[in-house]
């Protein structure tokens, strides 16, 4: 980056929040994805007019901009894979208002998210979606990726609870879009649009969200399946039964045999374990509903079922699924995260078809996710440093792509394309919709500096 | 005027039964509930994507409008042919393609009536929640085309939260699928959303995939009266904090109880100033509570009058005044323009003594009701638009009615769309910049401009 460049980004943001610190550069090189590479710099905004500013200079410059929240993101979508300038707003971090009459929040793009659930705790409300990386992710970067969570299945995502935008364009402009209210059909919904566009359409410098009452009490119980079919239909029926559960997990045997491998929590190794938790205002409320799952449980064959009748026990349960994770990432020195989202009714056959990629690659492939609205994340474990193995993940991951569309599905549920999904976007999507897309991508970003290289978009 | 040639190409694509081109039979799809008219050259019933497609492609290559038509049950002219050009109409794509039930989810094509598809669903204990006012008459693709609102958005949102994916015709005639038939999906940009309440004019849609939703076991209907607006806005206020989405809120103001207790004699109490018609549903044990709580909020808010029903019948009785609103207020003034701002809820008694205020000054009467849990009022200017006098105060009342919206973070239109009535006056709400990307995106979809042109974006005719 030559020194003219420089001296104006420092122009705009001043001095202390421009950096091209060799150790910052490698900082800002990589999110929680497989990929990396440095920026020439970094810089800190503090105002929608500064993110203005520093586009505008970046535009004319033809310069790449990419917007950075917690860098949590999975599958590679803040990293600068083409350079130029990493735009941090882990600053703006204020939260501007909450209404409870009005039933809404507005927060700036750097709030981390466990900040917002803190602060709407006295009013007893909550903003749902509930991503894993809840304790340091940014509600920028939840937006930008439209993040899915534990609660998906009752509680829908993050799109569900965006009413409103601040955006800064490339060209400088700053923009609204929707309302503070409830529902607008005003023109086309470019809020909607921008949810989930991966930092590539514009940079969020405000956000509005609808926030829902918390509920206080929990019913939490795991079941354990001798096959994957009897599971299936349990998670199929339950949905069905008129009773949404707040969270519906699965976890598959090679999850298991993991987990029992690395911990001692002993969990009987069968096909598959399903976590289930109802919520409500009363015990009594949350109790009934759980009967119900309970019931449609016993009627599929489930092996064993185990009621927490206390916060602890139900601690204690949560902690196989909630362990699964980190157990899986330790057990080789690499792993991918897959994210793929199937028809409810598909997942069993999605859970055999895992194994049979796994054995054909011979590769492990443990399996575990949001069984409630059929988002399963295979985690593939291999040794980055065999290039057979780097192979064989790369091959497994295909036919996983392949597997899931067939199936009716989609890529990913919540983590987004970034890099790692780039080269399968045409596998869901048609040329014409393609096109659709890169020509909306033109519209916002006429000179591609906002976030290059990402969603599969270039030709 | 399309030519002869035009009209006998499009014959031989969907048959000589399927094109209507008499003048007399034109007319009834030349307006819809906005009573505004136009006359289309002509009314094609397309029966598939490809026959769609095949219209759509011509259209574009000898540059005539394309209208899509649901029921025309729209109410801000969305479907009115102002450009004249061909009226689609989507009445023969009407089946319900396939109904999930292990994954709630169901594939439907666009001309299918939504109280048909509800009916058809809760046949098997599931359930479509959005239910617009023309529920019976209205069709999903319409629904989806404007993003329909309705009574219970307050708990289940509307049209746009359930749905997954669509099939839909380019105007240069490509078949493109998009979105997702699972619960969730974040490949690439939201297309579908996009297509979602663009009014017909972006793309045709010709199959739509659902997402439902289990039907709930009970539901307990209500209905509170209040001295004043501001007591019950208050209410609304106090159930939400008490952690209660109801299903439905709907409020109405002095003017309305006094038409439908004069025109229907309903035992409305005589110092009533607003109404509050609320409905809770769920599981029978948790309803049962649920309506307990709301009966004490009403309470310590000082309801005049309180009233659960106990059965079916009962509840209809409570519906009976919101169902007559409408009409009963034509006794005021032969005509009326209703418009479909939403603020935020905590705003709302400001509102209404806004257009008590500015109604006053104009001497029109301005009754208003509405979706209370969203903060969606429908306002309605009553006049007779015979004289030019009332109009031009309506149309005053309109301009400081939408600025007043707009002010207090709030939108000109909830649920009925922009379409013709409200296209001066969104420029008013969105700023240049956003005015620019939706026409770029416009242009993106629609080179030549055939689609349902006038609408949304403000053209002088």
């Amino acid at each position: 980056m030559d020194e003219k460049t420089k001296k104006a980004l420092m122009d705009i943001v001043g001095e202390e929040n421009f950096t091209d610190s060799l150790i910052d550069l490698v900082s800002y090189s990589y999110d929680a994805s497989e990929h990396s590479h440095r920026p020439s710099c970094a810089v800190w905004a503090e105002t929608p007019e500064q993110v203005s500013g520093i586009l505008k200079l970046a535009d004319t410059e033809r310069i790449p901009v990419i917007p950075r929240g917690a860098g949590t993101g999975l599958s590679g979508m803040s990293v600068p894979i083409e350079g130029g300038i990493v735009l941090d707003l882990n600053h703006m971090n204020k939260i501007l208002k909450i209404s409870i009459e009005d039933r809404l929040a507005v927060v700036q793009p750097g709030v981390v998210y466990d900040d917002l659930e803190r602060a709407l705790v006295p009013h007893g409300f909550f903003f749902p979606p509930d991503p894993a990386s809840g304790k340091v992710c940014t509600l920028g970067g939840n937006v930008a990726t439209n993040a899915g969570g534990l609660k998906g299945a009752k509680y829908g995502t993050t799109r569900d609870y965006v009413l409103g935008l601040q955006v800064v364009l490339t060209d400088g402009r700053i923009m609204r879009t929707g309302s503070k209210t409830m529902k607008s059909v005003s023109g086309y919904d470019m809020t909607k649009l921008l949810v989930g566009s991966e930092g590539t359409l514009g940079v969020i410098t405000e956000i509005t969200l609808k926030i829902s009452p918390k509920p206080t009490a929990t019913s939490t119980a795991l079941a354990t399946f001798g096959n994957l079919e009897d599971a299936g239909r349990a998670l199929s029926e339950t949905m069905y039964s008129g009773i949404i559960p707040s969270a519906l997990e699965i976890l598959g045997r090679k999850t298991i045999l993991a987990i029992n491998q690395n911990t001692d929590l002993n969990l009987p190794e069968v096909d598959a374990i399903i976590l289930v938790e109802t919520d409500g205002y009363t015990r009594e409320e949350t109790d009934y509903q759980m009967n119900k799952v309970i019931e449609v449980f016993k009627k599929n064959n489930a092996d064993d079922i185990k009621q927490a009748k206390a916060r602890e026990e139900a601690e204690k349960l949560w902690t196989a699924r909630k362990s699964a994770y980190a157990v899986l990432a330790r057990i080789k020195t690499h792993f991918v995260l897959e994210d793929i989202t199937v028809p409810m009714s598909r997942i069993a056959e999605m859970l055999k078809g895992v194994e049979a990629i796994a054995e054909r690659h011979n590769i492990q492939i443990a399996t575990y996710g949001h069984a409630g609205d059929g988002n399963l994340h295979p985690q593939i474990l291999y040794d980055g440093y065999d290039p057979e193995q780097v192979k064989s993940m790369e091959a497994a991951t295909a036919e996983l792509f392949k597997l899931s569309i067939d199936l009716g599905g989609t890529l990913t549920g919540e983590h987004g394309i970034g890099l790692s999904k780039a080269s399968f976007m045409t596998l869901e999507h048609d040329p014409v919709a393609m096109d659709m897309m890169r020509s909306i991508k033109k519209t916002f970003d006429p000179n591609n500096i906002l976030n290059p290289a990402k969603m599969g978009l270039e030709e | 005027m399309i030519s002869e040639e035009v009209l006998k190409k499009i014959t031989h694509i969907v048959g000589q039964k399927h094109l209507i081109a008499g003048r007399d039979e034109l007319a009834e799809y030349g307006s819809d509930a906005t009573k505004l008219e136009a006359m289309p050259d002509a009314v094609v019933f397309p029966q598939d994507s490809e026959e769609v497609s095949l219209i759509l492609r011509l259209a574009t290559e000898k540059g005539f409008p394309v209208i899509p038509r649901g029921a025309g049950s729209g109410m801000s002219g969305g479907a009115v042919p102002v450009k004249a050009g061909i009226v689609m109409a989507m009445n023969r794509l009407d089946r319900i393609l396939a109904i999930d039930e292990d994954n709630l989810i169901c594939k439907v094509e666009p001309g299918v009536i939504t109280a048909d598809l509800q009916k058809a669903v809760e046949d098997i204990g599931l359930f479509y929640p959005p239910d617009p006012a023309s529920v019976n008459i209205s069709t999903i693709g319409g629904n989806v085309a404007e993003c329909a609102g309705g009574l219970r958005a307050v708990k289940y949102g509307v049209t746009r939260d359930y749905v997954l994916g669509l099939t839909v015709v380019l105007p240069t005639g490509e078949i493109i699928n998009t979105g997702v038939e699972t619960m969730k999906g974040v490949a690439g940009y939201d297309l579908t959303r996009l297509i979602v309440g663009s009014e017909g004019t972006l793309a045709v849609i010709t199959a739509i995939t659902l997402r439902l939703v289990p039907k709930p076991a009970a539901r307990r209907t209500m209905s509170a009266f209040f001295p004043d607006v501001s007591s019950a806005v208050d209410t609304v206020s106090r159930i939400i904090r008490n952690r209660i989405i109801p299903t439905i809120l709907e409020f109405l103001d002095r003017h309305c109880l006094d038409c439908v207790r004069e025109e229907l004699n309903l035992p409305i109490p005589r110092k009533a100033g607003a109404m509050l018609l609320i409905e809770v549903d769920g599981e029978e044990v948790l309803v049962e509570q649920e309506a307990e709580k709301v009966r004490s909020v009403c309470n310590q808010a000082k309801a005049i009058k309180f009233e659960a029903a106990s059965g079916k019948e009962e509840a209809e009785t409570l519906w009976e005044v919101r169902r007559n609103v409408s009409p009963s207020l034509y006794k005021l003034r032969p005509h009326k323009i209703s418009e479909d701002i939403v603020v935020p809820r905590s705003r709302m008694t400001e509102v209404v003594a806004f257009l008590d205020e500015i109604g006053h000054k104009y001497g029109l009467p301005i009754p208003a009701f509405g979706h209370a849990g969203d903060g969606n009022l429908h306002v309605n200017i009553m006049l007779n638009k015979e004289n030019a006098g009332e109009m031009e105060s309506a149309l005053t009342i309109i301009r400081a009615l939408f600025e007043k919206g707009i002010h207090m973070g709030g939108t000109i239109t909830g649920e009925h769309g922009i379409g013709l009535t409200k296209a001066p006056y969104l420029e008013m709400e969105i700023p240049r910049a956003g005015l620019d990307l939706m026409s770029r995106i416009k242009k993106a979809f629609d080179p030549e401009g055939i689609l349902n042109p006038g609408k949304i974006f403000y053209q002088r005719i």
